[in-house]
């Protein structure tokens, strides 16, 4: 009798294995083995520097990039700014570029149309030229006034900025984003008499902090996405 | 929550702004020489320093014909606020002191050096020379006599102190 009881256990084991190797068996996949893969590239500019740009005395643009890496993303800013300023005394003008790189990190993580509040990091720097013409009155009459004319040819700077804001899905892949930055720590090299005035990207270099705004449109191509893994019989 | 983070969108879109700097011209073109002398207290052996009262016969600026200040009956000076030429890097100023009962006079120079960089304050304000790195070149002074206080030409900012 103990004999038949042993086989039977056997022959019962192997037809459960039998019967599982059968169906095509789901694998559980670690939800965080694939959650830092990004899912899109947003391409966008930023409206406020499309609209200060109708004004004579600045013209510029900015493109702004970014991809997520599961709450964080990376961004990356371009832009070019140019000024032709009427000073009370003469004039002054700039012009240059920069580029900002950084990270924000999304605490909206569960919102379903992915919109986003963001705390971000970025550094800044900027490559420009200056020019200044004006003229100043001495004190004692008799010296006259002074006209001087001078530029700065090749000036770069940098700085640090934190930046905060919300990102909204107004419709399929258009997007609308605020963003406050608040920049500080500039650093500028390559002025000579004439102190940098106004970088590119950054604003008035003496001042820290500087406050400044963007209102930004966005594009967002999807990238393809990694589908759930399912694996069938092996033994077949 | 769309709907929250739109209408968060318009209300700091309503709130951005630009910094505008401040209109605050500190430059000045003139150097400011104070008189002081020292005075010791008898009792404590402390000693002060106060201002001395000079008459001037008169003050020349050099590239000025004319002399800057002219001998006025009973008014002295404890300071004095004298221009610089801002086209060129140096300046002379001639002193010519005399006692209060006018007896004795005595001629005194002192030759400054200074470098300029310019600064863009703010567009309503302009452009400004700010002068710089002030440096007693020359003068009849003992150099135990005179002190460089601000190598920088501000406004209402003493730059040397001349001992009696």
């Amino acid at each position: 009798m103990f004999r038949y009881f042993f086989s039977l256990t056997v022959l019962f084991f192997c037809c459960s294995a039998l019967a599982q190797n059968s169906k095509p068996i789901k694998i559980r996949v670690d939800t965080l083995q694939n959650k830092y893969l990004p899912t899109g590239i947003r391409i966008g500019t930023d409206v406020l520097t499309l609209i200060r740009s109708r004004d004579n005395s600045f013209k510029g643009w900015e493109v702004n990039v970014d991809t997520d890496f599961y709450r964080y993303f990376f961004t990356v800013d371009y832009g070019y700014w140019a000024t032709d300023q009427l000073l009370g005394n003469g004039n002054y003008k700039n012009s240059g570029t920069y580029l900002r790189i950084g990270t924000d990190i999304n605490f909206l993580l569960k919102d379903p149309d992915k919109n986003m509040f963001f705390l971000g990091l970025r550094y800044g720097i900027s490559s420009f030229r200056e020019s200044v013409k004006y003229t100043n009155a001495a004190s004692y009459i008799g010296f006259g006034s002074t006209s001087t004319e001078l530029s700065n040819e090749n000036v770069s700077g940098n700085w640090i900025e934190v930046t905060s804001g919300l990102r909204v899905r107004m419709f399929s892949g258009f997007w609308m984003g605020m963003n406050a930055r608040l920049k500080f720590a500039p650093s500028v090299s390559g002025g000579a008499k004439l102190l940098p005035y106004d970088m590119p990207g950054y604003g008035l270099a003496e001042e820290a902090p500087y406050w400044g705004f963007n209102y930004q449109l966005f594009w967002r191509i999807p990238l393809p996405k990694f589908k759930t893994k399912k694996l069938n019989n092996p033994t077949k | 929550m769309t709907r929250i983070l739109i209408l968060l969108l318009a209300i700091l879109f309503g709130a951005s702004c630009f910094n505008e700097p401040d209109c605050i011209v500190t430059a000045s073109t003139t150097i400011k020489i104070d008189f002081k002398q020292t005075k010791t207290d008898k009792i404590t052996l402390l000693k002060t320093v106060v201002d001395s009262a000079l008459i001037f016969d008169y003050v020349k600026v050099f590239g000025i014909d004319s002399p800057y200040i002219k001998y006025i009956k009973d008014k002295t000076y404890t300071s004095l606020t004298l221009p610089i030429n801002p086209k060129n890097k140096t300046i002379t100023y001639y002193l010519n002191r005399r006692s209060i009962s006018g007896a004795t006079v005595r001629l005194d120079s002192i030759q400054f050096d200074f470098a300029n960089e310019t600064r863009v304050v703010a567009p309503k304000c302009g452009a400004y020379t700010y002068f710089l790195d002030l440096k007693v070149a020359q003068t009849s002074f003992d150099a135990t006599k005179y002190k460089l206080v601000s190598n920088r030409l501000l406004k209402n900012t003493t730059n040397v102190q001349v001992f009696f």
